[in-house]
């Protein structure tokens, strides 16, 4: 029997790779906010048709500002993320929430 | 959200060498290129494409995932086949262009891919049941 030519699918394999390894959830539990934002920010800007270079000169910020908040490994201030949305055509939204207890690594919300 | 779907290209013997690549790598790495991988989840017909410099065209329909960790460059070579995205080739990169060999590694599997889900699906034999007598 031939085996099918599609294999697992990306977010199983990491999945599984969250579920056996510790350093691998702590990680993913670490970048997680930032990588949500960096999918907000890439996809609204992919929505618009805008480069990383336009979104920069509309936030009056450098390419590379905008390169570190789409890498989703770091930190961006709530003044950055708020010039952005506004460059964006949107708007930024905060808030609490509360946790289930025994959290797992969050689900991104996007993707 | 999106529609379409990252999978990986899983070879003859059942192989996904995509998979593999990452399995040989420290945690970190693997979720650097993990969430990478995991943004092509968010795309769909009206937005088919990554934006630069996330990814970017290859050759034809060939494109390249671009992910980074620190001064390392990681490529995925891939190409959507309808709602999917197929995963087809993974190497550092260390500069310029992407190498033709890397290329021709890509298209090897595509076309290894295209044939197999091209071919008619055979009926599965018969079970010697009852017809068999």
């Amino acid at each position: 029997m031939s085996q099918p030519a599609t294999g697992s699918t990306a977010r199983a394999a990491s999945r599984r790779r969250s579920r056996a390894s510790t350093a691998y959830r702590d990680e993913q539990r670490r970048l997680a906010q930032f990588e949500e934002i960096a999918r907000l920010v890439i996809m609204h800007r992919a929505r618009l048709g805008l480069s990383q270079q336009e979104v920069a000169a509309r936030v009056g910020t450098s390419h590379s500002a905008i390169s570190r908040l789409e890498s989703g490994r770091h930190k961006a201030s709530i003044d950055t993320l708020q010039r952005v949305a506004e460059a964006l055509g949107v708007q930024l939204v905060l808030g609490f929430e509360s946790v289930p207890a025994n959290d797992p690594v969050p689900e991104l919300a996007l993707g | 959200m999106g529609g379409f779907k990252a999978v990986y290209y899983r070879d003859v013997r059942g192989r996904e060498p995509v998979n593999e690549f990452i399995e040989g790598l420290d945690a970190r790495r693997q979720v650097a290129i993990d969430n990478q991988i995991g943004r092509l989840n968010l795309l769909g017909p009206t937005m088919p494409h990554l934006p630069y410099p996330h990814s970017s065209q290859v050759e034809g329909d060939l494109r390249e995932l671009r992910c980074h960790f620190g001064r390392e460059l990681y490529r995925v070579l891939y190409r959507r086949s309808d709602t999917l995205f197929i995963l087809l080739h993974i190497f550092r990169k260390n500069t310029g262009k992407v190498p033709s060999r890397e290329i021709e590694v890509a298209k090897g599997r595509w076309r290894d891919f295209k044939v197999r889900m091209d071919a008619p699906k055979r009926r599965p034999p018969r079970a010697a049941g009852h017809d068999a007598h």
